[in-house]
């Protein structure tokens, strides 16, 4: 009788354990506090890499606030272990919203040339040397770095530290990595720059790989070729497993060659998708492109493509594996420019300095179509008219922005929702809008346990 | 004619065992050449046939029957009518045999001096009367004894001198009566060693003088000492020489001179305990503790006792100096006791092991509750065996603790904190707490740090066996309880992530809900305001140490007041409200016990805002395991909690089971609250979930205890063979859990052992403050601000001023959302002079965004990354203009800052106008700045930093202070008497008369005419 009683009490207690369980479940799942919301950057910096010579640097203002300018080059003499020359550049008065100004670049040494803003963010563009980097990396990627049977192909290593930093350099051909001695422990000065020139390995089709075994550096690269523009290339700071990309060119003698590396231990298989202005299609030539290991491989693109003009092209691993690529456009001006592509597609892109009359690319590389405006840069906060452009799916769509737009300089390129890779056709730059809008956090920042 | 010849002399001979030397004891009484007037003899138990003897040798009624020792005898003997009557009273031992013109010296010497209160007479050998025994005591400092006897001494009348001395010993004391009464007579709860010292040193404070004799002898056995009595009570005899002695000191000590006194005593102790440990004898190592423990229990008592004693004091303690031991016999004092502890066998006899098997079991059976817990001690040391060797601790939760107890009460008295962000809000009063632990520790705090990370779970599983006996009074039961509770998975984690304020709240939730239970309790056996005063006390503590225990306790008086209500007759509804009363007015005193540091808990910068994130989100069926989540926690013993809660419940006896039942529902209804807390993205206290479920705990252990006090009778008496299975099947499961238990701590796999990733003498030499990143699971990051050796107690202790903390949880922002590219220049203005990458996860993520600042250079590091920001600025900045209100304008102007020289509170420098200065510490009316005579305006920069403007044309050297100490100070003395006043009323001996002493301790059967008791022995 006792214990009847307790065991009642004690199946009482498991029902209201169940009850109670019952009710945690309803229970609000909280999700913490939320990200903020990126707000527009008050200042902002590029890193950009110089070979001697002599050439302009745009700085657009980017943003919607007067953007107070500052520019100095930093110089190390070879040999001098002294500090670096820093020699400020003239930037003139604060740069209204969306105008930009071209600072004249005579650098006798390889340099590192450092441009601030205050007040707005800016983008910049330099002219014949290779395009400026927000922040310096640990590893870099110069791809298409052949050096030309007639011709040079340089590097410069720039680095932003105060202490000197270490880099090596990895050859990647069609075969095994390749690591030249002389190019292993290369030091490159706090505030400073080296070049290195590439022009004994020619011969080579190949990439390089920057790795700075102490501290952060910058890298560009330049390949000259006579009768040729210049090929000014960027350096790509990831491997991802997927790339997208907007400014390819077929016919009328335009040439588009997929440059992909293998930094893997394993053989790259690719999926190669292009969409056009009329379809998307798979282009012949990649189904059975296998890369070996720390291999790199051109794979012309448009050899038997239906499309014609200006291309979106999206290349993905297929085992998910990351790897780089880029695409070597050649035209039939005998032009050439290499277009370094982005990760993913982004809902902002700015293109800072487009030539008169130069058209835009919208490649839509989704499936749902996406509204996009082409405004002037900076011209947002004035109420300026926009140019709505609709992208479908899986198509590109080339646009000249109306000159009223068009006479800001830079343009902004903004859709509805993520799903867009803008460029400009033929030579130019567009960068991810978030370079210059900030970036976007995943989760809240909150004062915590943080500290060891 | 001498004064004393007609005086009445009454010996009393208190026999205890004593029957080899009864004989000669009162022969020697009966041919003193001055005879005494009476004799009383009384007998406290002797077993070996003493009172036998005496009574059949004097008359029965010659004889009294006592309980108790030698103190409690006297006092009993002398209400006796014909003591009334005595003059002087002549104390002898049984074991005492006085020469025949021993009472007629000492009486000799009294006539001379009128004054003199108590004599005591030359003890010498009891075989060997040229062995020289006793020729009385000074004290030292510490009260410690100290005698100019040499061992084995030889009478040579080298001592034959009449000296005025601190004490003589109660074997063969001749006292006046008069004087015995007026000081209050022994202290009864001394049985013997050092009763003597204390009656001596309050016969000095009223004036009396105690005097050597030295004609007078009296051969002495020494039986106590020697331990030839039959006596368990007094076997410990150096554990009754330490409570006693520190007893007089805590009952005589003037209070000017009773810190120094006591810490003297203390310290003292601790040597002794030293030379005992490192010679092996543990036993009495451990006594000395024992006698602190017994002095802290009996302090209310002591108290009592002190006031009585100072209230009639006559002479200072200046006066008794000149009876101190002199400097050269302290230090052969000392030398003495070293050679007796190294020569000594640590046995104390030369025991077999068998004997020591028998003693541990005798020990272990008396105390199951000491043996239980010291075992779980030894246990917890060899489980943290690696951390209490580290060389740091720390990681997880726990912050470092600072090099020395000094830095814990500075941190705390001073009202300006430089760690963290620096703040002028006030300390933590955890940092007393953590002070005297470092204290203890000798005054290093990595010690205290480890002493307090092995104590933690042992005083857990104590406090809660014994607050358990409000419901329980089975000790078994409440051990197992207690010991389950403390190994809890609950508890091992907040253990292995260094949560010192959980694991304070784990070992103070179960007195402090135990003082919840007794304040509703309409029936009280002392005034009704003392548990509601011990809850205050104990939650003003577990507050300080955690502060969401205010919370959690708050809402947990609320639910048992509602229960209390619900449960009472409406005609007690009154008197209930009454104590529901006391008890709010309870919480509200702990509240004002803490001030003004409680103020901030209702502000902004309230701790128990959390970080808004919670670091585990436990599911509810982890919670009712007693898993709140994290690591430490046990593999498999989760599901076997919620088992035992049932079986509990099972064998819950009587009105027990509706009790089991309902703390059932109350774990269960804390375990909704704690998933609650750790889901919501509201109003969340804690960032753990853990210290929120520790009420459950204690409800599990309840439940647990409950069971077992049902279970244990039940292995052995159960009625039916099924409920003996279940009882077993319940028993095979507690060992279960207690197997699995161990074999948990046995690995000795502590989160903690991990320890913090090091910084560069770069970063923890500089004056910068430090910014650390640390990306976490959900993409978002924690980001905090400490000084350049990392987070110290000191850091967590103040709460950081939230506008400061706010300014830099933005420029924290903008840094992530590449929103600017000069962090270093604006956390510059903070003294922020590093950031450091903690790894885990997003780790590249943050590299690549700091990497991007144009002002912050990489270094190499342990740590996920670490960069350097401009030189510090650690007494602040000029910045020429006017203050910058936002990080825009400190960008452009921060081209011309130049730092200050010096650091807070008092930095300055050249300054030219107009100009700010800009100070790295959150704006305070307390700071003022001054160029010349010329006071500088105050103003706040960005939001939040001190700042001063310095008018155009104005230049010169500014100068900075802070005025903000004295107000602290104040509110520090306010406190220490809050607290003070609550102790003395804690301390206060209730109103309520004591209940009556039992018949059987008093005198038992009549005297007859002294005459005739003296001619019988004869």
């Amino acid at each position: 009788m006792r214990r009847g009683r307790n065991l009642a009490l004690a199946a009482a207690l498991l029902g209201a354990a169940v009850v109670v369980t019952g009710l945690a479940s309803r229970l609000p799942s909280g999700t913490g506090a939320t990200p903020a919301r990126a707000g527009t950057p008050y200042s902002s910096r590029w890193l950009c890499p110089v070979l001697a010579g002599k050439g302009t640097l745009t700085v657009v203002n980017a943003g919607d606030q007067p953007a107070t300018v500052r520019a100095a080059l930093s110089t190390t003499a070879a040999g001098a272990g002294g500090p670096p020359t820093v020699k400020a550049l003239p930037a003139g008065a604060p740069l209204a919203p969306g105008a930009a100004r071209a600072i004249a670049l005579s650098p006798t040494l390889p340099s590192l040339l450092e441009v601030e803003s205050f007040g707005s963010p800016v983008a910049v563009r330099p002219s014949a040397q290779p395009s400026c980097a927000s922040g310096p990396s640990t590893r870099l990627w110069l791809p298409a770095l052949d050096p030309p049977d007639r011709g040079t192909a340089d590097i410069v290593l720039a680095n932003p530290g105060r202490d000197g930093a270490v880099v090596q350099l990895i050859l990647h051909h069609a075969d095994d990595p390749y690591f030249p001695g002389k190019l292993r422990r290369l030091l490159v000065p706090g505030r400073g720059a080296i070049r290195v020139p590439m022009a004994e390995y020619r011969g080579l089709i190949m990439s390089v790989q920057a790795v700075a075994l102490l501290g952060r550096v910058v890298a560009g690269a330049v390949r000259t070729q006579p009768g040729r523009q210049p090929l000014l290339i960027a350096a790509q700071t990831d491997v991802r497993g997927a790339w997208s990309f907007a400014g390819a060119q077929a016919g009328a003698g335009d040439q588009t060659q997929a440059v992909l590396t293998n930094p893997g231990g394993d053989p790259l298989a690719v999926d190669v998708r292009v969409v056009s202005a009329k379809q998307a299609f798979i282009p012949p030539g990649f189904e059975d492109l296998e890369i070996p290991p720390g291999a790199t491989k051109r794979v012309q693109l448009n050899a038997k493509t239906p499309g014609e003009g200006a291309l979106g092209v999206e290349i993905r691993s297929r085992t998910g594996s990351p790897f780089t690529a880029a695409l070597l456009v050649q035209t039939g001006r005998g032009g050439q420019y290499l277009d370094i592509g982005t990760d993913r597609p982004w809902q902002t892109w700015v293109l800072p300095t487009l030539a008169k009359g130069q058209q835009v690319v919208l490649a839509n590389l989704g499936n749902s179509p996406v509204a996009a405006k082409i405004e002037g840069l900076g011209r947002a906060a004035t109420g300026e008219p926009a140019m709505p452009v609709q992208v479908p799916p899986g198509r590109v769509v080339v646009k000249a922005p109306p000159p009223a737009v068009a006479a800001a300089g830079g343009l902004l390129v903004r859709a509805d929702h993520t799903g867009i890779v803008a460029a400009p056709v033929g030579l130019g730059q567009a960068l991810p809008g978030q370079v210059l809008a900030g970036l976007s956090l995943p989760g809240p920042v909150t004062a915590g346990p943080a500290a060891g | 004619m001498l004064a004393t010849e007609t005086q009445r002399v009454v010996a009393i001979v208190v026999c205890h065992n004593g029957r080899p030397f009864i004989r000669d004891a009162l022969r020697g009484l009966t041919r003193q050449s001055r005879p005494i007037d009476d004799l009383i003899v009384v007998d406290t138990g002797s077993r070996d046939g003493t009172s036998e003897w005496t009574r059949s040798h004097l008359s029965q009624d010659s004889v009294l029957s006592v309980r108790g020792q030698f103190g409690r005898a006297v006092m009993i003997a002398l209400r006796h009518p014909r003591v009334r009557q005595a003059d002087w009273l002549w104390l002898l031992h049984d074991d005492c045999a006085p020469e025949p013109d021993a009472l007629a010296h000492l009486l000799a010497e009294a006539s001379y001096t009128p004054a003199a209160g108590v004599l005591g007479p030359k003890l010498v050998g009891w075989d060997d009367p040229d062995q020289l025994q006793e020729v009385g005591f000074w004290i030292d400092r510490a009260a410690h004894a100290s005698s100019p006897i040499e061992d084995r001494e030889i009478d040579q009348g080298q001592h034959d001198h009449l000296s005025e001395v601190f004490f003589v010993s109660t074997a063969g004391m001749l006292v006046r009566r008069r004087a015995l009464e007026v000081v209050g007579g022994f202290d009864t709860r001394m049985p013997a060693f050092r009763d003597d010292l204390d009656l001596c040193w309050r016969v000095h404070l009223m004036g009396g003088r105690v005097l050597l004799v030295p004609q007078a002898r009296v051969r002495h056995f020494r039986a106590a000492t020697v331990g030839s009595r039959l006596s368990r009570k007094l076997s410990r005899k150096r554990y009754l020489i330490e409570r006693h002695a520190l007893a007089s000191v805590l009952k005589c000590t003037a209070l000017r001179r009773l810190p120094h006194t006591l810490a003297s005593a203390l310290l003292a102790g601790l040597i002794r305990m030293l030379g005992l440990l490192v010679t092996g004898r543990f036993g009495e190592a451990g006594q000395i503790l024992v006698a602190w423990g017994w002095n802290i229990k009996e302090l209310p008592s002591t108290l009592r006792l002190r006031r009585q004693v100072q209230s009639r004091r006559r002479v200072t303690d200046q006066v008794l100096t000149r009876l101190r031991a002199p400097g050269g016999q302290r230090v052969r004092s000392v030398f003495r006791a070293l050679g007796d502890i190294a020569t000594t066998d640590p046995g104390g006899t030369h025991a077999s092991t068998a004997d020591m098997r028998q003693v541990v079991r005798r020990i272990a059976g008396r105390h199951p509750a000491a043996a239980a817990l010291a075992i779980f001690v030894v246990v917890m040391a060899l489980s943290l065996r690696a951390l209490l060797l580290a060389q740091k601790v720390g990681g997880q939760a726990m912050p470092t603790f600072p090099g020395s107890a000094r830095d814990f009460f500075a941190g705390f008295t001073s009202s300006l904190g430089t760690d963290g962000l620096g703040s002028t809000l006030p300390a933590s009063p955890s940092l007393v707490v953590y002070g005297l632990a470092a204290v203890v520790a000798f005054g290093k705090g990595l010690l205290a740090q480890k002493l307090l990370l092995w104590i933690a779970l042992p005083l857990a599983a104590a406090t809660c066996a014994r607050a358990l006996r409000v419901i329980i009074p089975d000790l078994r039961a409440r051990l197992v309880g207690g010991l389950l509770y403390a190994t809890t998975p609950l508890a091992t984690a907040a253990l292995s992530q260094g949560r010192l304020g959980e694991l304070a709240f784990l070992v103070l939730a179960p007195p402090l809900l135990a003082q919840v239970w007794l304040a509703l309790e309409l029936e009280q056996p002392r005034e009704p305001w003392r548990p509601a005063l011990r809850f205050s006390l104990l939650l003003a503590l577990a507050v300080a140490l955690y502060p969401p225990a205010l919370l959690i306790v708050g809402v947990i008086v609320a639910v048992a007041a509602g229960i209390a209500l619900a449960v009472t007759p409406s005609m007690l509804w009154n008197l209930l409200a009454r104590r529901v009363g006391l008890l709010g007015l309870g919480l509200l005193g702990a509240i004002v016990v803490l001030l003004p540091w409680s103020v901030v808990l209702f502000t902004a910068g309230s701790p128990l805002r959390g970080a808004g994130v919670t670091g585990a989100v436990p599911s509810f069926a982890d919670l009712i395991q007693l898993r709140p989540g994290g690591p430490g926690q046990p593999l498999f013993t989760g599901p076997l909690y919620p088992t035992l809660a049932l079986a509990g419940l099972i064998f819950a006896a009587g009105a027990r089971r509706m009790l089991a039942f309902w703390f059932g529902l109350g774990l269960l209804c804390n375990a909704l609250l704690a998933a609650w807390q750790a889901r919501s993205s509201g109003l969340r206290i804690a960032d753990w979930p853990g210290g929120v479920l520790i009420p459950g705990a204690v409800a599990w252990a309840a439940i647990a205890a409950i069971g077992f006090n049902g279970i244990l009778p039940a292995l052995t008496r159960a009625r039916s063979n099924l409920e003996r299975a279940g009882a077993t099947f319940v028993a095979v499961l507690t060992a279960l859990v207690g197997v699995l238990v161990a074999g948990n701590l046995a690995r000795g796999d502590w989160a903690l052992l991990d320890g913090p990733e090091k910084l560069p003498a770069t970063v923890t030499e500089s004056q910068a403050r430090v910014l650390w990143l640390a990306g976490r699971g959900d993409g978002g990051v924690f980001w905090a601000v400490t000084g350049p050796r990392g987070r110290t107690l000191l850091d967590t202790a103040r709460p950081a001023p939230p506008n400061a903390s706010a300014a830099v949880g933005d420029i924290v922002l903008d840094v992530l959302q590449a929103r600017t590219h000069r962090a270093g220049t604006l956390l510059r203005t903070f003294n922020i002079g590093f950031v450091v990458v903690r790894h885990g996860p997003g780790e590249d993520r943050l590299n690549d965004v700091l990497t991007r600042q144009g002002d912050l250079d990489s270094r190499v590091t342990e740590q996920a990354g670490l960069y350097e920001g401009p030189p510090p600025a650690p007494g602040g900045l000029v910045l020429p203009g006017g203050p910058p209100q936002g990080p825009e304008q400190l960008l452009l102007a921060s081209g011309a800052a130049t730092p200050l020289e010096g650091g807070i509170p008092s930095p300055q420098g050249t300054v030219k106008g107009p100009a700010t200065v800009l100070l790295p510490v959150s704006a305070s009316g307390s700071w003022q700045a001054e160029i010349g005579d010329g006071r500088l305006q105050r103003d706040v920069a960005a939001g939040w930093a001190q700042a001063f403007r310095v008018p155009a044309g104005v230049t010169g050297t500014v100068k900075v202070h802070y005025e903000g100490q004295r107000p602290r100070t104040l509110a520090l003395v306010g406190e220490l008497l809050v607290v003070l006043a609550a102790l003395a009323m804690i301390a206060r001996p209730t109103r309520r008369p004591p209940p009556p002493t039992p018949s059987a301790d008093e005198v038992t059967g009549e005297l007859r005419l002294p005459a005739a008791v003296v001619e019988s022995v004869r």
